[in-house]
């Protein structure tokens, strides 16, 4: 058993420190918000000592129950965690830990055939070798820079996202950066400088160089992101030219994400003449997109991104897709026969607004219009099962929902062996620096989901490992309830679920209700395993050859 | 009714037969051709019609159920496909060779240098008369920090005779412990010693080479180099004994080929979950593998020595692979799916398979010679 926790004075000092910090910043109208929890941020990194009582984690994350049963309309499965596995109920999975001596009572309990209960006998016995020790399940904490370092050396890195503006000359109800989140940065006119940039990217790619060592097959992509980037479409020109210029010898994917309104022809012969890989902000057809995705007067951008986007296509140029936000009012068949339409960029994302701790997006909405909603689900799903066999080539808004979720509820949890293999060992979670987000101000965060509390080191110095260790310390404290969870390695919680202004709030607070949705997750993984046998080998080819058309990289 | 195997149970189709590996269990199951057409459409989630002994009879072995309904199995696996199939995942090397010595005193009549064809030559010694510069010891120590941060697990040392200048051996094994997990060092029995085993002991595992059959030692890992015709003492096993492993030489392999097939029916493994996984990705031999030649070259395999990579005297090993990603996962990849007979065979995924030999004597990468196994006809000769 855990020991209790106490917390030293130091930390309740901080703990009151950051809080207020960012109450007092309202006080401050001379220190901006950025200011302010930039030296909160600094307050948690170097205090001590820490929050927890290092190493009493690993005798209390990883206990309890590790088995639950879910169903489809055809069968009842046992998904089983510590294996990451899941079994039809007639092999008896859930009695894996039984004795021999209540073994037998309860088979004859539960099948009435002589060979049934013989069958189940004698699976389990096969099984029982190759059930890992609870001890592999422990977490160490705490997280030693160095070991995260050389972790990410070999498996992060990829990416750079530069936020070269927090200008928007949209207002979309559901933006992350509206009053609708309470953790996430405001609307802002800062732009970035091209000295900053240049400082992130020397950082990112003297790290790159630094890594080869570790991983030579190493991928990376520089992004452009916002507010809008294309309001300082002349940065982006100079950080391409100036990686052309200094770093010519690296292949890096340039990537935009871009709501596509000020995709005029000279912008997009620029992106297309680079390679970029174009992700255009599309929630459908017109009534859909025009709903949420409006102008600052209110107007709906709909009609400018078909115009802009149209060229691009009809060049046939492939590295273009759509990212599409849908909401518990969008009518799903109507954006799925759009998106399926040959002059409309494939779906490479699609998601509900984010509901992270502290939004209130969703308070709008009526109950009756979730019902609606999960209706629709559920039609939307019927019509989905029905064309699982149909051979197409282009990933549908429908796969993006369904399908992807799916894939990944069976191809994502690490089997039979430990939580994973690389450094976060549940949830699905990364190593901050895997991503490397850079802000307006030229600080480095996990990605562009985390707010300015979080920093993990700026351009000027680089990563800051033992800040990235402290933060992977803070996160799994915070996860209290994964003791009590029978899905751990299904989880997909990251740091953006659950964060706040000053730290993560309790996983028991934010988790109490997520079992119901994995099992959703998983009975409609079988269904669709059950309908089509060979649906998933279908959809990773497909799947994977969009991804090598968007970036343009052929081979791992 | 339907009936599906278990998640531990593959089905693996040949041209004419099947098979099923039970993975947990070891076990190799080999189907008819009508056995094979059943399992076949029940994979497929069609319909069981009629009552099937056979079925039950597979039921009763543990390897396979009957359902009311449709049902989906989620076969057993290793890892993350998810984490595995992204791109830019660092290189899977699991295993190097260094050649860190190309002398020897002896004049063994099977060593590389004459050119007579032996199989696990990888695991043996040999010299090679090649051109090029010796490594100097200093950047063989470099290199074993490149091979750890790589992530690769295991080094095999080996030679030339690695006593002949045991100081430069035991500076290496030294440097090498503790960096890598799993270190070993292939050693002839004509010159193992107690103090050489004494000086690596708890650093290298060691294998001592011999073609004499008298001379096994019991604490260390034999490699027994025999002849065609003395292959029927050990009944056509790799395996004789826990710690031996037999490897044949000839001077005419094909000659030999009717008595001494490389794969048989006894000498299919037992099977392994990993192997099993591995052998469906990569070759069961080269896959994730490389060797450093004893002048720096990197080449795909030891006896494999007229392709290289790059020169290790010239740059870090990890700009080699950069630089040569597409051509060595070419050859890891070259797995029995790739292997023109092999391919359709359903004992593909559980068989040993040396392509440096086969190469040798079809001179085509892609030719199984050695095996006595018709997959179609699915008859053993």
């Amino acid at each position: 058993m855990g020991m209790e926790l106490e917390a030293e004075p130091w930390d309740a000092v901080v703990l009151a420190t950051a809080h207020a910090a960012v109450q007092l910043s309202a006080y401050f109208p001379g220190l901006t918000r950025q200011i302010m929890t930039l030296l909160v941020s600094q307050c948690l990194a170097i205090r001590a000592p820490r929050l927890m009582s290092m190493g009493v984690m690993p005798n209390s994350l990883f206990f309890g129950e590790t088995i639950m049963k879910f169903f489809t309309e055809n069968h009842d499965y046992w998904y089983e965690d510590r294996i990451a596995l899941s079994f039809p109920g007639n092999m008896g999975m859930d009695l894996i830990d039984e004795s021999e001596d209540t073994l037998e009572n309860k088979l004859q309990q539960r099948f009435k055939q002589k060979e049934d209960q013989e069958f189940c006998k004698t699976y389990l016995k096969k099984w029982r070798d190759f059930f890992p020790d609870s001890s592999d399940l422990r977490l160490v904490l705490p997280f030693d820079p160095e070991k995260v370092r050389r972790d990410l050396l070999r498996n992060g890195l990829n990416q750079l996202t530069l936020s070269v503006t927090e200008r928007c000359n949209l207002r979309c109800k559901y933006c992350t950066y509206s009053d609708n989140y309470s953790y996430s940065r405001g609307y802002s006119a800062a732009d970035m400088s091209f000295e900053t940039a240049r400082q992130a990217i020397d950082q990112f790619l003297a790290l790159v160089e630094l890594g080869n060592r570790y991983n030579p097959y190493r991928k990376i992509s520089v992004g452009f992101y916002g507010g809008e980037p294309l309001l300082n479409f002349q940065l982006i020109k100079n950080c391409v030219e100036y990686i052309f210029t200094v770093y010519p010898d690296y292949d890096v994917l340039f990537t935009i994400s871009t709501n596509g309104t000020l995709l005029n022809a000279e912008i997009s012969e620029y992106l297309m003449k680079k390679d970029f890989s174009i992700s255009v902000s599309l929630d459908g057809p017109k009534e859909e997109h025009d709903r949420n995705r409006v102008y600052a007067n209110g107007k709906g951008t709909f009609n400018d991104i078909i115009q802009n986007i149209g060229p691009i296509i009809d060049s046939g140029y492939e590295k273009i897709s759509s990212l599409v936000v849908f909401d518990v009012t969008s009518d799903l068949f109507k954006i799925q026969d759009f998106f399926n339409r040959k002059d409309i960029p494939p779906v490479s994302n699609a998601t509900m607004p984010n509901r992270y701790h502290g939004c209130t997006y969703y308070d709008r909405f009526l109950p009756e219009d979730f019902e609606r909603f999960n209706e629709q689900i559920k039609m939307a799903k019927e019509a989905y099962l029905s064309h699982l066999n149909e051979e197409t080539e282009k990933v549908s808004f429908f796969d993006q929902i369904f399908g992807n979720p799916s894939y990944k509820t069976l191809a994502g949890p690490a089997v039979l062996t430990d939580y994973s293999a690389y450094m976060i060992p549940c949830t699905g979670t990364c190593t901050p620096g895997k991503k490397i987000y850079v802000d307006v101000h030229g600080l480095f965060y996990p990605c562009e989901r985390v707010c300015e509390a979080f920093t993990i080191g700026d351009c000027r110095t680089g990563l800051d490992f033992t800040r990235i260790s402290n933060l992977l310390d803070d996160y799994f404290s915070s996860l209290d309830y994964c003791r009590e969870c029978k899905h751990r390695k299904l989880c997909s919680k990251c740091f953006s679920t659950l964060l706040t202004d000053t730290g993560f709030a309790s996983s028991s607070e934010h988790c109490k209700h997520a079992s119901e949705s994995y099992l959703d997750d998983l009975s409609f993984a079988h269904r669709i395993g059950e309908e089509s046998y060979d649906f998933y080998s279908r959809y990773f080819d497909r799947s994977d050859a969009q991804i090598k058309t968007l970036t343009g990289w052929g081979e791992k | 009714m339907y009936f599906r195997l278990n998640p531990e149970c593959y089905f693996v189709k040949g041209a004419k037969c099947g098979a099923i590996y039970d993975l947990l269990e070891g076990y190799l199951y080999s189907l008819t051709s009508s056995e094979t057409q059943l399992i076949e459409s029940c994979e497929k989630n069609q319909t069981v019609v009629g009552d099937e002994p056979f079925l039950k009879q597979l039921k009763k072995l543990c390897i396979g159920n009957f359902y009311d309904n449709k049902v989906y199995i989620e076969k057993i696996r290793y890892g993350s496909p998810l984490a595995e199939a992204q791109v830019g995942v660092p290189p899977r090397l699991n295993r190097v060779f260094l050649e860190i010595s190309n002398c020897c005193n002896y004049n063994c009549w099977y060593c590389g240098a004459h050119g007579v064809y032996r199989t696990l030559g990888c695991l043996g010694c040999n010299i090679w008369h090649e051109s090029g510069d010796f490594v100097p010891e200093g950047r063989w120590r470099e290199l074993i920090d490149e091979i750890a941060d790589l992530g690769c697990s295991s080094i095999v040392f080996t030679g030339g005779d690695l006593t002949l200048d045991w100081e430069k051996t035991m500076s290496i094994i030294d440097h090498a412990a503790g960096r890598v997990n799993d270190n070993i060092i292939v050693i002839n029995a004509r010159s193992y010693t107690e103090d050489i085993q004494a000086d690596l002991n708890g650093k290298a595992k060691v294998v001592v080479q011999s073609e004499d059959p008298s001379v096994i030692h019991d604490d260390v890992f034999n490699l027994l180099l025999l002849p065609p015709e003395a292959c029927h003492r050990y009944n056509g096993t790799t395996t004789y004994r826990g710690n031996v492993t037999v490897g044949y030489i000839s001077t005419d392999f094909r000659a030999a080929k009717a008595d001494l097939p490389i794969a048989s029916k006894n000498k299919i493994p037992k099977l392994r979950l990993q192997s099993f996984l591995r052998n469906r990705q990569y070759h069961p031999c080269l896959g994730n593998s490389l060797t450093v030649a004893w002048n720096g070259k990197v080449i795909p395999c030891p006896m494999i020595r007229d392709d290289s990579f790059g020169n290790i005297s010239d740059c870090e090993l990890s700009t080699i692979i950069q630089k040569n990603q597409d051509k060595i996962e070419r050859y890891w990849a070259n797995n029995l799916d790739m292997i023109d007979r092999c391919s359709q065979c359903e004992f593909r995924y559980a068989c040993d398979d040396c392509r440096a030999l086969e190469r040798a004597l079809t001179q085509n990468v892609n030719e199984k010679l050695l095996c006595n196994y018709d997959p179609l006809e699915a008859k053993w000769e």
